[in-house]
């Protein structure tokens, strides 16, 4: 019905759907466990407060947290797409290799330098560390 | 794309019994269909509905399998009986367990986002389960070959960062969200080095369709490239977030991390989902690493397959069993300065192995599986050595180290929680 | 990629890692002494290659143009690169700025306040000019735009190295600036690409004189036309001519003085190569180019006039240079708005687009001198009003020297190379029947004397409230002087220069044909 290309697609759209549907089913039904007086449903303000161990809550959200985080999220954007150039790169590196010789190997070892540089650049100004020394002093 | 596998492919078979007289399956040997002519997108959705129906079923009957087994085996790891009153030797323990969390009462926190809420459980088991769509689980056994499957399997996996996120930030638990930031740390961290791996498979390969990778292992890629392997690995093992990087469910601190105020069913699907990535992980390996399906003629591919799998699920258990939970400063510093330069000399060495010997046969990729073993025991020698022991764990505390307040002093509550910068 | 690819390319490679290079030493050795250095010396290493490719020492393309007879050196990277004598020309200019912007900010980088982003300062300013490198070499749009985002991206963070509220407020200020005149430069590759369907600048040409056209209407079609003004807007705002010019005081006098030298010479420098790339090679068409002339001309007009205008009250030093540097974006554009259409007979064949070249090498020289003498000056008075330059012939004359030759200059006094400059451009504009904007150009001269003469008069003739004598630090003190002695090197002996534009030039095949 489809071309081999397109089909592919069309069946991964039907799993998403069915896959998206199972969870969804499997909540449904427990939904309607409650209706048939197989599942209690019998809520309390106790219940119903955020659970934080065992005490009263402490507050309401937010929490704070260690600005530390927004470090590794930098530096998974910029090594993220890295990866993104080196896949296609790496699918058609054979081929390429085999036409153009070792210039296809450099052409790359150009990106790789730069990254390298890159990467020791963050751990040399400690971007890599979750304590670094002069938290500690 | 494969075509080979595409024609032998298990939803072929079912469409052309079905629609027998259509142009696809001319070649074949089907006289006549089941359906009339001009049925065809009939044909379509029944065989991809059987197809996928099979494969989902395949996947839950799994976790169930894998939950039971996964609990016999803590329980010989640590010299006890495990789970053995339900069913012969237990095996209907997990049924029992999925039929009380559905019948569990449903508890939602009274300041939660309830949307979110309840996005989050399926935003988390849909992912897990449509990785499944790609892999070949035999011969012919598979959804779909996309030409993009590593790829498709990168992205699907990542979004569980998403559902994680979206899980604390709706329960509106400070817990959660420390435990959800703690997880997207470490989900993003290890993603690179689980995807840098990878480029040495795909450059052998010189193709991201899992059929293909599969066609072109001569010999297992974890012969050829074991650096890749040993990252691949670890690094999947910490996006399951299974022990030893259980640290955003860590217990004994968090309570149970992001799903802290999950109950019934909800809390039942981030279980599913998490026994789901280590049935796809597994699987991932076995097709990437383990040549797949592939074996010798009397056994059927499937059985292979499953034997691969079964195997490496063994070793992801006993890694869980056997090593202690990390902190979180390990776990980054690991993935950071660990990983990822094992990954930058695994594409460095691979890419001069490939330049000359482009297209490799079996007999190069034996030498370059002799030539990457010395490399990757050296490099791995060598950054354990350069990870060691930083100084500052070492060093005493200097005397003019910060004095924390004694309990009778009041301090405002905020600057309790922001004092504390070795933690979250 | 093939090894030609890397040869045509070196000049550019060589330079990215050079400023990998320079961010490693800083990271090993954490001394700005040592960063300096390397960068500077191995400035060489771009230099030698770009030496190479003019004169075909060594590598296949001196074969090549043996047998054509022309500096054909050859496309790179499937036609999207070309290090044509058009780009080796800027590549020096770029290469010369570069050495003077390091060795002025030698003292600077090691100071108290920037010795922890010294490394940086340079690796930015390198990879800068490893984007402008590219772009004046690029035949292509998308490879135009992405070396510009390149070229770009550094000056930025550059800008706001200081953290100070001034430093961010101009590194802000240019980063959504040049932002926004990417988008719109974008938008006209866009159209250009949706309406000739090929990035590449000849194909584009080529496409246009074929494609059917509307009696008319400028450019033949109103989709053209949009496009034209959009490239234009966007370059203009990297060129800094009026109506893209406001950022420029800001940026000059909150950003770091020898970032601003650099980005004052550099960026325009490189900016104008492109604008006249893409006006040459893909709108060379005879008929197109009485068009964009027209543009370009009431472009000059206007940023000439108000960027003058603008300068005369003026207290700041470095906003007063910020204002001059427009009106010397509007007198550049002189020069590209006279094209060689009708130009047979006339005393030089490519007139405008050299003049352009003649002028702006000359203006880097210029420009350079002023902004090292005063990153001299400052740095010892800490006062950058016109007033903290009082009476500076009698406490440091070598610097007042420098400065007043390079005011002289930058007005366009005769034996300087800004007179020289001025002369061809303006001819330039005669021959090409833009008589008017040629007289608008001499009236803008006259009102320049007026600001510039101010300065030349505080440093001359006032009385200083504090006598007291300084010299400057040696590195600056000579990148000031070498760049004095140029601008007036080439102004005693145009030729030099004019003889290598023309050389350059002959590869744009408009020009080839207006001959």
């Amino acid at each position: 019905m489809f071309e081999d290309y397109f089909r592919q697609y069309a069946l991964l759209i039907i799993f998403a759907a069915a896959a998206v549907t199972v969870p969804i089913g499997m909540l449904t039904m427990s939904y309607l466990a409650q209706f048939i007086k197989v599942r209690p449903s019998r809520p309390t303000a106790v219940k119903e407060s955020a659970y934080e161990g065992g005490m009263p809550p402490f507050s309401s959200r937010p929490a704070r947290f260690n600005f530390r985080y927004y470090y590794y999220a930098l530096l998974f954007v910029v090594f993220d797409v890295e990866t993104v150039f080196l896949f296609p790169w790496a699918v058609k590196y054979g081929v390429m290799s085999q036409q153009f010789g070792f210039a296809a190997l450099g052409a790359v070892f150009i990106f790789l330098i730069v990254v390298t540089v890159g990467y020791a650049y963050a751990w040399r100004k400690q971007a890599l560390e979750w304590v670094t020394n002069d938290d500690r002093s | 794309m494969n075509h080979l596998f595409l024609d032998n492919s298990l939803w072929r078979n079912i469409y052309c019994v079905l629609a027998g007289e259509s142009a696809e399956c001319a070649a074949r040997d089907y006289s006549s269909g089941f359906l009339p002519g001009g049925m065809e997108w009939l044909a379509f959705l029944l065989a991809a509905a059987a197809i996928i129906g099979i494969v989902i079923n395949a996947v839950l009957g799994g976790v169930i399998v894998l939950i039971w087994g996964e609990r016999r085996l803590f329980g010989r790891f640590q010299s006890r009986t495990g789970p053995n009153r339900w069913g012969p030797f237990g095996t209907l323990t997990s049924v029992a367990d999925a039929v009380k969390t559905m019948f569990k009462e449903d508890l939602v926190p009274a300041e939660a986002d309830r949307i979110l809420f309840n996005l989050a459980p399926v935003l988390i088991a849909a992912p897990a389960l449509l990785v499944f769509s790609v892999i070949p689980f035999g011969v012919g056994t598979y959804v779909a070959d996309l030409n993009v499957g590593v790829l498709f399997i990168m992205a699907v996996t990542s979004l569980t960062t998403l559902a994680v996120l979206t899980a604390a930030w709706s329960s509106a638990n400070r817990i959660a969200i420390l435990s959800a930031l703690r997880s997207v740390a470490l989900l993003i961290s290890y993603e690179i080095p689980m995807a840098l791996a990878l480029v040495g498979v795909i450059m052998l390969a010189g193709s991201m369709a899992l059929g293909d990778i599969i066609a072109a292992q001569g010999i297992p890629f974890i012969l050829v490239q074991p650096l890749g392997f040993f990252v691949f690995f670890i690094a999947a093992m910490a996006e399951m977030a299974r022990a030893p990087f259980d640290l955003t469910e860590a217990e004994s601190e968090l309570a149970a991390g992001y799903l802290n105020d999950y109950a019934s069913m909800k809390f039942g699907l981030f279980f599913l989902a998490e026994f789901m990535a280590e049935l796809s992980t597994s699987a991932i390996v076995t097709t990437l690493f383990l040549s797949g399906w592939k074996g010798f003629d009397p056994i059927p591919s499937h059985f292979w397959f499953a034997a691969k799998l079964i195997a490496v699920l063994f070793v992801i258990i006993w890694f869980r069993m056997t090593l202690p939970r990390l902190r979180v400063d390990q776990v980054l510093k690991f993935a950071w300065k660990g990983l990822f330069e094992l990954t930058m000399i695994n594409i460095i060495v691979t890419a001069v192995l490939i330049a000359i010997w482009p297209q490799p046969t079996t007999g190069q990729l034996w030498i370059m599986a002799a030539i990457n073993w010395p490399v990757a025991i050296i490099s791995i020698w060598g950054v354990s050595k350069l990870l060691g022991t930083p100084a500052y764990e070492n060093s005493q505390p200097s005397a003019d180290a910060p004095t924390y307040p004694v309990a009778s002093e009041s301090i405002p509550a905020a600057s309790v929680l922001g004092a504390d910068k070795g933690g979250d | 990629m093939t090894a030609h690819d890397y040869w045509v390319l070196s000049p550019a490679i060589a330079m990215a890692l050079l400023a990998l290079v320079t961010v490693s030493v800083d990271l090993v050795t954490r001394s700005m002494a040592k960063v300096s250095t390397v960068a500077f010396l191995g400035l060489s290493a771009p230099l030698i290659l770009t030496l190479n490719l003019w004169f075909g020492w060594f590598g296949d393309p001196a074969t090549a143009r043996e047998a054509t007879g022309v500096a054909d050196l050859g496309s790179a990277l499937f036609g999207t690169v070309e290090t044509d004598r058009f780009a080796l020309f800027f590549d020096f200019l770029l290469l010369t700025v570069t050495a003077g912007t390091i060795l002025a900010s030698a003292k600077y980088i090691a100071s108290e306040r920037m010795k922890d982003y010294g490394g940086e300062f340079v690796s930015l300013v390198l990879l800068s000019v490893t984007g402008m490198i590219v772009l004046v070499s690029a035949t292509e749009l998308i490879t135009i735009y992405v070396a510009l985002e390149l070229t770009a991206l550094p000056v930025v963070a550059l800008a706001a190295i200081h953290r100070s509220k001034q430093g961010v407020e101009s590194g802000t200020k240019f980063f959504v600036l040049s932002a926004i005149s990417s988008a719109i430069l974008l938008y006209g590759f866009a159209y250009i690409y949706g309406f000739t369907g090929s990035t590449n600048l000849a194909v584009i040409m080529e496409r246009l004189t074929v494609l059917p056209n509307d009696a008319g209407v400028p450019f033949g079609s109103y989709a053209v036309l949009l496009a034209v003004i959009m490239i234009v807007a966007g370059f203009g705002f990297k060129m800094a001519v009026v109506p893209w010019q406001m950022w420029v005081p800001d940026v000059y006098q909150g950003a770091p003085t020898p970032v601003v030298a650099f980005l004052s010479v550099a960026s325009k420098a490189a900016a104008f190569a492109v604008i006249m790339r893409i006006m040459y090679v893909a709108f060379g068409d005879p008929a197109l180019m009485q068009d964009w002339s027209g543009l370009f001309a009431i472009l000059a007009a206007v940023t000439m006039t108000l960027g003058n205008t603008l300068a005369l009250s003026q207290s700041n030093i470095k906003r007063l240079l910020g204002y001059s540097t427009i009106a010397q974006a509007g007198y550049i554009l002189v020069g590209v708005a006279s094209v060689p259409a009708n130009q047979v007979g006339a005393t030089f064949a490519g007139a405008g687009p050299q003049g352009v070249m003649y002028y702006l090498a000359g203006y880097a020289f210029t420009n350079l001198a002023v902004f090292f003498a005063v990153i001299a000056i400052t740095s010892r008075t800490n006062d950058d009003s016109i007033e903290g330059l009082n009476g500076l012939l009698k406490r440091s004359p070598l610097l007042a020297g420098v400065l007043v030759f390079g005011l002289l200059s930058l007005l366009g006094m005769p034996p300087t190379v800004g007179f020289m400059a001025k002369v061809v451009v303006f001819g330039s504009a005669i021959n090409a029947n833009l008589t008017w904007l040629a007289v608008v150009g001499v009236v803008n001269t006259v009102i320049a004397a007026y600001y510039y003469l101010r300065v030349i008069r505080a440093i001359v003739f006032e009385d200083a409230e504090d006598e007291t004598k300084f010299s400057a630090d040696k590195p600056v003190l000579v990148a000031a002087g070498v760049a004095a002695i140029g601008a007036g090197v080439f102004g005693l002996a145009p030729f030099l220069l004019l003889e290598f534009a023309e050389q350059a030039l002959s590869i744009l095949p408009a020009i080839v044909t207006g001959l």
